[in-house]
């Protein structure tokens, strides 16, 4: 091989090495650069708060003046003498406990229906599904209409077989049943999510049990419901989550509820930071709230592994 | 078919686009590129873009802009129009958030929250007499209610200026006066219960059953469902402060405010049962369609602001109205209306870290486009607006022209906004719960006031724990 030969072979491989390298370097950068959008937002919109709220908790801060250092002093109070943080927490466990079972319940009853091979199933999944496609102020004039004591649909409802009227939203203690109930409205996705969890559910299992001679309820309890869990474990979680954070449609259709019913610890943070300026003391709550969240969601992973079942182990 | 398709697609979204927004292109816009080299000052106001007004108030500040003294100051004003609904929201946050807009319309009843970045415009006042420039007193201008309401918190100095004034007064049916022959109008709570039995009609005339026609008068719907209002009428103070650490003391449940509002409660409640069942049936005929109850011709009388006469105007109401004052108990009690009016203040430029000429420059040029908003014309349209205005320099123009606003004007001199208790910001709405429930039969008063005694103590001991470690009294 000619001196000349080598030299442009080096010139031919040397720029392919580094092409290479290069690709891979712009790959990556391609890669971040996908993804930047969302890495921007979390740490602006995520991140930075968190942190911020975790300093503001130990500060008093009214949102004009320099936050001041003030130790334990917001958690303390909170913990100790904050007779509506606990009035609030116990609402907001109310909501946690029945909204989550409730729409898990409703989830499910509507997936099983949804599931069978009916006439027109496509128009009633969607039906199902449409109800999260409407703003939540919108649900809740039409739900506030609908629970109207006098005019409501509901009422007007008991009223062809002469049962009283409820005052739905009035009457502090029906109003966080009626928060719930009409949750139900919003409970499509949850069945979407089951009825992709039944489907994916092999049709082997269910002939087995047919020659077994297994009827179908016991079907039901024996192979649908267990191999639904982990789908039911991720709807438990994102459920008591989402039900923790509560507040929308309870500030927008009955505020605080009739002697502070209906008042839920976020609507109460919320009060804390934008109506009585007291950021520092909003943050602990947060916090608070936060570690209570991250206690329910450590404990429903933990007892998961006596009730969720995955089809051919974890 | 690709093209059919295309065409289609680009009419929806054509169409779309247009109707989501006003036609921009239509709309006067502030000519801002020739003012580069001068400071901008920011004045975020309510008038957003495509809203009624926004044009007028444009004018007003591009005449500012092409104004001597903005050139000689080498500053320009950028408005900022912002949707009513996300206004407050964005304007607080800005303010905390250290990028506060150098002018900007807020409420009176929270600019204690704000006093220490503001700008002092008693100050400002005295700089233009010591330096020969023509100026505005506000001591002439505004009423000495509002004066004190905003500078009772400040060593009696002017931090913020009254733009408008919201106050409370009874309209009255003229036309349904007229048909029960009453000619006085009622100024006791006793009259005014005596007016509304003789309003007061059913529909199938003599049958109490067949419901309301007319109702005469319900005291605690439109903006007598506040609290505090009935109990400031009869002079009682929901606040009082310990002489030693300064300390708000909530008095909600002593004996003077459960009196006071036992005889307004019980003058109107000599209804039975069926008759109360029978007000709620009528005010739902209207919550249910949100047709406002004064506006359908069936309700002698209703409390309502400045804000009630423009909806009247605006639905062209084909019944006469007017206007009264509220009654009180006895007809010896001077009536003190609650207020709650919006201001306009400055931010103090010397906080943002600039040097002090630069900060003396922009906080003269707020002032002075402050000014130009208190000029006639400026007045003009903030009133032709619906705001009632707190300025008297032009009331002979914009306000005794109109027998509503006349009285509306006489009810500011004896107005009040909520105190403001920084432990409890929003005190007279935190309590509203409890008042809703004396109007729905829950709770009787004593047990409403009781609650609300029991919430506020705890909002100031909450409060107080935290600043009380830090010195702060």
């Amino acid at each position: 091989m000619t001196e000349k030969a080598v030299e442009n072979l080096s010139q031919v491989v040397a720029p392919k090495k580094k092409r290479h390298i290069k690709r891979q370097t712009r790959e990556g950068l391609v890669g971040y650069l996908f993804a930047s959008p969302w890495i921007l937002g979390f740490l602006a919109f995520t991140l930075f708060p968190l942190c911020t709220s975790f300093y503001y908790s130990f500060t008093n801060y009214n949102l004009v003046d320099t936050p001041t250092f003030v130790g334990f002093a917001n958690y303390t109070y909170l913990l100790a003498h904050d007779v509506f943080f606990w009035q609030t927490l116990g609402n907001t466990m109310f909501q946690v406990f029945f909204g989550t079972i409730f729409s898990i319940i409703m989830g499910l009853i509507a997936a099983v229906i949804l599931s069978k091979p009916i006439r027109g199933i496509g128009i009633w999944r969607t039906i199902f599904y449409l109800p999260m496609c409407v703003s939540s102020v919108a649900m809740a004039l039409v739900w506030t209409w609908m629970f109207n004591e006098d005019y409501g649909l509901i009422n007007q409802f008991f009223e062809i077989f002469n049962i009283p009227g409820v005052n739905w939203l009035g009457d502090e203690h029906v109003v966080k049943i009626s928060l719930i109930l009409m949750s139900a409205w919003g409970s499509g996705i949850t069945a979407l999510f089951f009825l992709g969890a039944m489907k994916s559910i092999p049709n082997y299992l269910y002939e087995a049990a047919d020659i077994a001679g297994v009827g179908k309820t016991r079907q039901f309890y024996t192979i649908t419901l267990p191999l639904i869990t982990p789908t039911m474990l991720f709807m438990l979680i994102t459920s008591v989550i989402g039900n923790f954070q509560y507040f929308t449609m309870a500030y927008l259709m009955v505020g605080r509820g009739t002697n502070y019913s209906a008042y839920y610890l976020a609507y109460y943070l919320y009060d804390k930071a934008f109506t009585d300026n007291q950021m520092g003391y909003a943050s602990a709550i947060s916090w608070i709230m936060f570690l209570i969240v991250i206690a329910f969601v450590w404990i429903i992973f933990k007892s998961s592994k006596k009730w969720v079942h995955y089809m051919g182990g974890e | 078919m690709k093209k059919l398709k295309f065409v289609i697609a680009l009419l929806v979204g054509t169409l779309g686009l247009t109707s989501c927004s006003p036609p921009l292109w239509f709309m006067e816009t502030e000519d801002i590129s020739d003012y580069s080299g001068r400071q901008q000052l920011i004045f975020d106001h309510l008038w957003q873009r495509g809203a009624d007004y926004y044009n007028e108030v444009n004018d007003l500040i591009n005449s500012f802009n092409e104004s001597d003294i903005a050139k000689e100051l080498n500053v320009y004003v950028k408005g900022n129009g912002i949707n009513f609904w996300d206004y407050w929201d964005k304007v607080n946050l800005s303010i905390s958030g250290g990028t506060s807009p150098d002018i900007y319309i807020h409420c009176i009843s929270s600019v204690p929250t704000r006093l220490k970045n503001l700008l002092n415009l008693d100050s400002m006042y005295e700089y233009d007499v010591e330096n020969g420039i023509d100026s505005l007193n506000s001591r002439d201008m505004f009423f000495d209610s509002q004066i004190s309401d905003i500078s009772k918190y400040s060593n009696n100095e002017m931090y913020a200026w009254p733009f408008s004034s919201t106050v409370r007064v009874v309209y009255y049916n003229k036309d349904l006066f007229a048909q029960a022959g009453i000619e006085k109008l009622p100024t006791t709570w006793d009259e005014m219960e005596e007016v509304s039995k003789k309003l007061t009609t059913y529909k199938t005339p003599g049958d109490e059953d067949s419901g309301y026609q007319v109702v005469g008068y319900d005291p605690f719907s439109g903006e007598g469902q506040y609290l505090h209002q009935w109990g400031w009428l009869e002079g009682h103070s929901f606040w009082s402060y310990d002489s030693e650490t300064g300390e708000p003391i909530p008095n909600f449940n002593d004996d003077e405010c459960i009196d006071n509002l036992g005889k307004l409660y019980n003058s109107y409640d000599r209804r039975d049962e069926a008759a109360r069942e029978r007000l709620k049936d009528f005010m739902n005929e209207f919550s249910m369609t949100g047709e406002n109850v004064f506006g359908s011709g069936r309700l002698g009388m209703f409390i309502g602001n400045e804000g009630l006469n423009a909806t009247l105007q605006d639905a062209d109401v084909d019944f006469n109205y007017g206007v009264f004052q509220l009654p009180t108990l006895s007809s010896d009690v001077t009536t003190t209306n609650w207020s709650s009016s919006y201001s306009i203040e400055l931010y103090d430029n010397s906080k943002r870290g600039l040097t002090d000429e630069v900060a003396l420059q922009r906080n003269r040029g707020s002032w002075e486009f402050l000014k130009s908003l208190y000029s006639e014309k400026a007045q003009g349209i903030f009133s032709g607006a619906g705001f009632m205005l707190s300025d008297k320099t032009y009331y002979d123009e914009y306000i005794y022209t109109s027998e509503i606003k006349t009285a509306l004007s006489k009810a500011i001199e004896n107005t009040r906004e909520a105190e403001y208790i920084a432990a409890a910001p929003n005190w007279p709405s935190d309590i509203q719960t409890y008042v809703n429930s004396i109007y729905s039969y829950d709770m009787t008063i004593q047990e409403a006031m009781d609650k609300a005694q029991t919430l506020m103590e705890s909002k100031v001991e909450q409060y107080y724990s935290v600043n009380n470690i830090l010195g702060r009294r």
